[in-house]
């Protein structure tokens, strides 16, 4: 006599299928000649094996495993859509698979048509479709769709028939397997909801899913599978360690799929972009595959070189081969001159090191504060604030740890964060602030630092100036981590970049652990860590800012006095306090401005100037767009921001303002 | 594991089998009647070759060549093409059976249904046509729904072995194809029984589809009600058709469903 609260019982159950060695259908003259001449034309497949399980009424299990680990082949068993091979399975009450729910669709049917097969489908019947009907389609939000095709909705509207219809179906077993993947963001989250409902209503869940950040927010328990078998039921945190210390090991480099999905717990103002912002990254992962070879043979390479960086940190060689103290002794003085340079140009005394470019430091920056050895670590799902416009591969880099991005919009004087946008994007959830110091000024630093250290928020702080402070104080040392660089454009040239750390943060990088490594790897085309092969190169352009910045400094006095007499049609980005070393200007034009961005941009170029969109080109600008629409003053300054190169010589400083006078002008009189 | 007759009276998969034939209806006939008048282009064609062929040939053996002749062809039209599509439905509807549980022979019986649905109306205008051809329309015409129940059962009955066949084996089709056509010249659709004698049309006559034509005219154009045995003998037949089908395709559950995850 089986329990009452008992919803399903697995004992040793397992699933065989016969895969075709040759066609993977035979044709019916094939199968007589294997029957005929006794060949064996199918070998076996255990999909799954000696699996035990038992579910009682109200509980919810998480199913993971990579993929083929069959976790899909253990919903199909308890759907019953497939038979065991061996071992008893009972399950108790209705069953209701929530798979690909789309699959009973037809697009050339009206909306209204649609619901009905699937209702039908899920075995709804008529009297009770009717019933359901108006509760259907107020959830759905498809009142006004009803008559028309399917096929003509938007996929994400499309997906929403089946899924409404299939709550609204009677069930005491759900099983859901990875239809989250279909839907935006918001429609996931609405999924999230329905599912926890449910569960307080005291149905049984059973969710496979890749996305463990789903699994976290719905399984307290959590079964591990691999290679068909249990490898380890048990609590979310056992088992998701478990996995991904497997993973890391043996994981095939596969991590769109399973991460794709961890923005969806962004503001609701930027929700529904946030998918396009995942496809953008993945476009650039595509576009950087074919440089993942050469990643691998790059990583061996310079591991070494961090693993040089520590001991000349430490100064102690240790037992190194004799050719190489030479070598080492010769980097070190090197090492020391540069972290003197820097020291002394940013007038700053915390810890130093480099990495071989900006990115590879935006990403370090972020593993550091993700190391467990500090006790206000960041862990998986922990939201960040951050700007809406950021520089590339920093949603990568949070995503590929699992960080989930919170969008904040810019101070419409600075084109920075500020405490009141940090404050109104912040939950019980945000445990980190990210900022990137923007439209060449900076966020204001001392009231940030201040917020964070009050709220007990990591800050980590990515500036792309190289040099500059804020009241007095370096760039990219408030924070607990700081990243700096050049960064002129989306492209990241391999050359150098360097952090600012104000704890011992450091020393902990060359330990960062192999998994993430590899994943940021994918996006960044190479393994991002602390090197000295920017050494040189950081060195070179430490002394050249130093002798170029009172030059810059003069300039950026001129072009601001110069701009600051259109300020009807243009808004000069600025932050009391900031004192910025850059040999770009940048603007933001007015909406009312007589002419737009690109025409200026474009007659700027004729004339021989450089000048550019602040965000100039690249992927995760324009994918950004849509937030920015929503998100005004990012939206501005993707619009209408425009930088230009600060002329050094008088006369062609000359020759811009008065080239830019009179197009202004030309065009206010037209 | 219900029978036939429990899934019958199963409420929730009547409905789901009503659903599916609807479907299948409307988009094999776009749901119009304009898009129902181009399948019946096709039967009225064949028609207008075979009579056009054969009305000198054949006019002075057969009484009513024109009603003969269109009797053979809706009830060809309906075997063929509900067959025809009961062949590839699993593979067609692999999405549901991958995704959803119940009855599997619901997706057999729709798409037969689908068709039947129109064969029905080409079987109205055919007795509306018929009295103008010249067959009398007489009491025996009663018995005609009995004989297109057996001429359901019976093509249900292959569909369902067809299908079952077709989802494992990916040269089903073709097989069929092949056999349907030899299949038409073997059922005395636009010639009489009485082209062949003694040994060979016996023969013929294993063919049910055979019998059942020669009794669907015997009771329209001939206006005599079928032979008791034979007519005993198609029920048999019919019926051991539909049950054997289902039954196979109860057997070969699994497969058809893995065949699907292929």
């Amino acid at each position: 006599m089986p329990d009452s609260h008992l919803a399903i019982r697995a004992e040793g159950i397992g699933k065989r299928f016969l895969i075709g060695t040759k066609a993977e259908r035979p044709t019916l003259l094939q199968s007589m000649r294997h029957w005929a001449t006794g060949g064996q034309p199918q070998r076996e497949l255990w999909a799954l094996r000696d699996i035990d399980l038992e579910l009682h009424r109200g509980e919810v299990l998480g199913v993971i495993g990579a993929n083929g680990a069959g976790k899909s082949t253990l919903l199909m068993l308890i759907a019953k859509i497939l038979m065991t091979s061996e071992g008893t399975l009972d399950v108790f009450g209705k069953v209701n698979p929530f798979f690909h729910l789309a699959a009973g669709l037809q697009p050339e049917l009206t909306v209204s048509e649609n619901i009905s097969i699937c209702a039908a489908l899920l075995g709804i019947s008529n009297r009770d479709l009717k019933q359901r009907l108006p509760a259907i389609i107020e959830f759905s939000g498809l009142e006004k769709y009803l008559f028309a095709k399917l096929g003509e909705l938007s996929t994400g509207l499309a997906a929403r028939v089946p899924f409404t219809t299939a709550i609204h179906a009677d069930v005491d077993i759900l099983l859901v397997d990875e239809m989250l993947s279909v839907g935006d963001i918001a429609f996931q989250d609405q999924c999230i909801k329905v599912f926890r409902k449910l569960i307080r209503q005291g149905k049984t869940l059973l969710i496979v899913s890749h996305n463990l950040n789903l699994i976290r927010r719905l399984c307290p328990t959590v079964l591990y599978l691999k290679g068909g078998k249990k490898a380890l039921l048990g609590s979310y945190d056992e088992a998701v360690a478990q996995f991904t210390a497997d993973m890391g090991v043996s994981a095939p480099a596969s991590t769109s799929e399973s991460s794709d999905q961890s923005i969806y717990e962004l503001r609701d103002e930027v929700r529904e972009t946030g998918g396009k912002i995942l496809e953008a990254i993945k476009t650039l992962q595509q576009s950087r595959e074919q440089s993942q070879n050469l990643m691998e043979e790059q990583s061996a390479a310079k591991r070494q070189p961090a693993a040089a960086l520590v001991s000349l940190e430490t100064e102690s060689p240790g037992a190194r081969p004799a050719t190489d103290v030479v070598n080492a002794a010769d980097k070190r003085a090197r090492y020391a001159e540069a972290v003197r340079s820097w020291k002394s140009l940013l007038r700053y005394s915390g810890p130093v090191t480099f990495s071989d470019s900006f990115h590879s430091s935006i990403w370090v920056a972020l593993a550091a504060s993700m190391s467990p050895r500090h006790s206000n670590c960041l862990r998986a799902g922990d939201e960040v604030v951050t700007s809406a416009y950021n520089y590339p591969g920093v949603l990568a880099a949070l995503r590929i740890q699992e960080l989930v991005p919170v969008l904040a919009d810019l101070n419409p004087r600075s084109f920075n964060l500020d405490v009141d946008l940090i404050e109104r994007s912040l939950t019980p959830k945000t445990r980190a602030v990210l900022i990137s110091h923007l439209a060449g000024t900076s966020a204001p630093m001392d009231k940030i630092s201040a917020y964070c250290r009050d709220k007990k928020l990591v800050l980590i702080e990515l500036n792309h100036y190289a040099t500059g402070s804020f009241q007095g104080t370096a760039l990219g040392s408030f924070g607990d981590i700081g990243a700096c660089g050049l960064l002129h454009t989306i492209e990241d040239p391999p050359n150098w970049g360097i952090f600012l750390s104000r704890k011992a943060v450091l020393s902990d990088i060359p330990s960062l652990s192999e998994a993430p490594a590899r994943r940021m790897a994918e996006v960044l085309g190479r393994v991002p860590s602390i090197s000295l092969e920017g050494l040189e190169s950081s060195l070179e352009n430490c002394r050249r800012i130093e002798a170029a910045t009172p030059a810059w400094r003069g300039l950026q006095a001129d072009y601001s006095r110069f701009f600051s007499q259109f300020a009807d049609h243009i808004r000069i980005p600025s932050s009391p306090g900031a004192d910025v070393n850059k040999e770009r200007f940048t603007i933001v034009l007015e909406t009312q401005a007589p002419i737009s961005a690109q025409r200026l941009t474009q007659h700027l170029k004729e004339a021989g100037f450089g000048c550019r969109p602040y965000l100039s080109g690249g992927l995760p600008y324009s994918a950004q767009e849509e937030a920015n629409n929503r998100l005004v003053n990012s939206r501005l300054l993707l619009d209408r921001g425009l930088t230009f190169d600060l002329c050094e010589k008088p006369e062609e400083k000359e020759r811009f303002f008065s080239t830019f006078s009179s197009l202004l002008h030309h065009n206010a009189l037209s | 594991m219900t029978s036939p007759m429990e899934s019958i009276r199963d409420f929730q998969y009547w409905n789901l089998f009503w659903k599916l034939t609807q479907v299948e209806f409307k988009l094999r006939d776009q749901g119009s009647v304009l898009g129902f008048l181009w399948t019946l282009l096709q039967p009225v064609l064949m028609f207008l070759i075979l009579y056009t062929l054969f009305i000198k040939w054949l006019g002075h053996s057969v009484g009513l060549y024109a009603a003969y002749l269109l009797i053979g062809l809706v009830v060809w039209n309906f075997f063929h093409k509900a067959t025809n599509l009961g062949l590839l439905s699993f593979r067609r509807k692999s999405g549901l059976l991958k995704n959803y549980r119940f009855p599997r022979e619901i997706i057999v019986f729709s798409s037969v249904a689908a068709v039947f649905l129109s064969s029905l109306l080409e079987m109205s205008i055919l007795a509306i046509f018929l009295p103008f051809l010249g067959a009398r329309i007489a009491w025996s015409w009663i018995a005609f729904p009995f004989l297109v129940v057996l001429l359901l059962m019976l093509t249900t009955g292959v569909s369902l072995f067809l299908s079952v066949l077709a989802a494992e084996y990916a040269d089903m089709e073709r097989i069929w194809d092949v056999l349907a056509n030899a299949l038409f010249y073997l059922t005395p659709i636009f010639y009489p029984l009485s082209v062949v004698t003694g040994w060979q049309q016996r023969l013929l006559l294993v063919n049910p589809l055979a019998s059942l034509l020669v009794e669907a005219r015997r009771c329209l154009i001939d206006g005599s009600f079928p032979d008791a045995a034979h007519a005993a003998m198609l029920t048999l037949l019919a019926c051991g058709c539909l049950a054997g089908g289902v039954f196979f395709l109860r057997r070969n559950e699994s497969a058809i469903v893995e065949s699907a995850f292929i």
